[in-house]
């Protein structure tokens, strides 16, 4: 509910969301991991405002992507702009200064930090470029609704509201792009509804959002365009509706005599 | 509960202080002397064990280097104290900064394993290098500061008690430093790096720059309670720096007491060192007492003396929420 107070303030500007420039694009982008390429040429966008989801089936590379593109692995080849920026080389750290964030697939609980620290700590980041608003760690636990967890030591807390205390983290970075590895692993159907919100109010104020997940509902409900992946390779790229009909899509995910019975 | 006890610990600290002071007796002056020791090198084990969660082994080796430092600028060189308690932290906050990103590549047994071979490599030097640090006998006739100050303020470096005083200003200096730190973001971002390093570096800060300054300040605060060895005993031979005698202490001394803590490096030292003393229990008995002291804290308290207000309030609480459901 307190997200939905903050929606209401908020001023959405369609235009933004078409606005031509690209939050984050990259070219060609290859990682391979001995023999086993991870990534094969992939080259793609998201626009500022845009939730893009990133879809396929397990082993596909979708979280080696997110790992490149935020800069925790290098890349063999490609590149990746934020805006005009060119961070290909950056380490993820210094990716962060551009605007580029991320989330892992595995809520971060920690034994040693309070969820409010851990907002304070985010709160920190040496995020170099201006956003339209800042917050305080207090305004985002009351926007989040997790006042009352935030005295409370991150491993302590149940799943969900971890995850929804990491998205809060992130969300005091300020940033221009984000990256969420599986955002809805492991949370209830509830807490997913919450996350969703939370995530298009980011987009809202002209976050670009890349979302890996499994959960394809969740994606086709909360996406603007999907990507697929499969063995390192984007195989297609549009709508979610669209996605599901495709038949190189379902055999990626279900194997060619599945698929073909799907179809025939 | 905690804030609570932190001004108690302050009240109990000056009070302790002054009066070990007034009572003017060369034991108990002396076994004070020892605690403070202890407890500084606990505090700079704080900073890359503690707060950044790297177990730093090598403590002696920075411990050696300001007690060796001190000893040749002292009898070499005709230097003042003063120049010593400079020189030497800002000598072991280089040394730190240069081999720090080296060892700090590694992490957990690896980074213990490094340490302990850079403390084993010091106490080698000081065996060896007979010229410089005399070998086994070690170098003697350190000299003590002489009078500092005027008339009725003044205090006589050269005595045990003047020591005091010089020392404690400096630890409590250092105490009220930690405190500080312990508030500040620095701080905040080496807990971080404890957590979850990766994430860490996803909100966008260089971890290893964070490691490699707590790694510095570690050393540096050795080096300084080196320094103040070298004059309280005026004598150093490379025995106490080695790695049973200095590093696992200071880290014994800092897990009971409590990692992470600002009087856990207090509480340990004066169970450790200062209880064991004043019992003046023989030293059998005193190596059995000192392990079961350290079993009982691990097991019962595995956050250290320090959390013992905090674990005894939350058991009050679950038994008054027992009792009123």
């Amino acid at each position: 509910m307190a997200i939905d107070i903050l929606m209401s303030n908020e001023k959405v500007s369609p235009a933004r969301a078409v606005a031509a420039a690209s939050a984050i694009s990259c070219a060609k982008l290859s990682k391979s991991f001995g023999g086993l390429h991870a990534l094969r040429d992939v080259t793609f966008q998201i626009a500022p405002g845009e939730i893009l989801g990133i879809l396929g089936p397990n082993g596909a590379g979708k979280t080696t992507f997110i790992n490149v593109l935020s800069g925790m692995l290098h890349a063999d080849s490609g590149t990746v702009h934020i805006y005009d920026d060119d961070v290909s080389a950056m380490s993820m750290a210094h990716r962060a200064r551009y605007g580029l964030f991320r989330t892992f697939q595995n809520s971060r609980s920690s034994e040693e930090l309070t969820g409010y620290e851990l907002l304070r700590l985010a709160s920190l980041t040496p995020n170099k470029t201006k956003s339209s608003k800042t917050y305080t760690p207090d305004e985002l636990l009351e926007i989040f609704g997790l006042k009352r967890f935030a005295g409370i030591i991150l491993s302590d807390l149940p799943y969900g509201i971890q995850k929804m205390m990491n998205l809060a983290a992130v969300a005091l970075c300020r940033p221009k792009v984000l990256l969420l590895d599986e955002p809805f692993q492991g949370v209830a159907e509830a807490e997913i509804e919450r996350l969703s919100k939370v995530i298009r109010h980011f987009a809202s104020e002209g976050v670009a959002v890349g979302l890996v997940e499994h959960n394809v509902r969740s994606v086709m409900r909360l996406c603007n365009r999907v990507i697929v992946l499969d063995a390192g390779a984007m195989i297609f790229e549009g709508r979610g509706e669209d996605a599901v009909r495709d038949p190189v899509v379902q055999t990626a995910y279900l194997g060619q005599r599945f698929a073909g019975e799907l179809n025939g | 509960m905690v804030e609570r006890f932190g001004y108690v610990g302050w009240v109990l600290l000056l009070g302790g202080l002054v009066g070990i002071y007034l009572l003017n007796d060369g034991y108990y002056t002396t076994v004070a002397l020892l605690m403070m020791l202890w407890a500084i090198l606990a505090i700079g084990l704080n900073f890359i064990l503690g707060y950044a969660g790297y177990f730093h082994l090598g403590l002696g080796a920075f411990y050696g280097l300001g007690a060796y430092g001190a000893a040749a600028l002292g009898t070499k060189y005709q230097m003042p104290m003063i120049v010593a308690l400079i020189v030497m932290p800002i000598a072991g906050a280089i040394l730190s900064a240069i081999i720090g990103p080296l060892l700090l590549r590694t992490r957990d047994l690896y980074f213990a394993v490094a340490t302990l071979a850079l403390g084993m490599i010091i106490s080698d030097v000081t065996n060896n290098w007979v010229s410089v640090t005399g070998g086994p006998i070690g170098i003697g006739g350190i000299q003590r500061p002489g009078v500092i100050g005027f008339g009725a303020f003044s205090i006589d470096g050269r005595t045990l008690p003047g020591m005091f005083i010089i020392v404690s200003t400096i630890f409590v200096a250092l105490m009220i430093a930690a405190a500080i730190a312990r508030k500040s973001n620095f701080v905040l971002i080496l807990r971080g790096i404890k957590s979850d390093d990766l994430m860490t570096r996803s909100f966008g800060f260089p971890t290893t720059v964070y490691k490699v300054a707590a790694f510095a300040i570690a050393g540096a605060i050795s080096a300084l309670g080196g320094v103040l060895y070298a004059h309280i005993v005026q004598y150093i031979s490379p025995e106490p720096f080695t790695f049973f005698a200095a590093s696992f202490q200071a880290f014994v001394v800092l897990a009971v007491g409590g990692l992470g803590s600002l009087w856990g490096p207090v509480l340990g030292s004066v169970l450790l060192t200062g209880l064991p003393e004043f019992l003046d229990l023989d030293p059998h008995m005193k190596l059995i007492i000192y392990g079961a002291v350290l079993l009982i804290v691990t097991l019962v308290l595995p956050k250290g003396l320090a959390s013992a207000a905090q674990v005894i309030s939350r058991r009050r609480k679950t038994a008054m929420k027992e009792g009123t459901e």
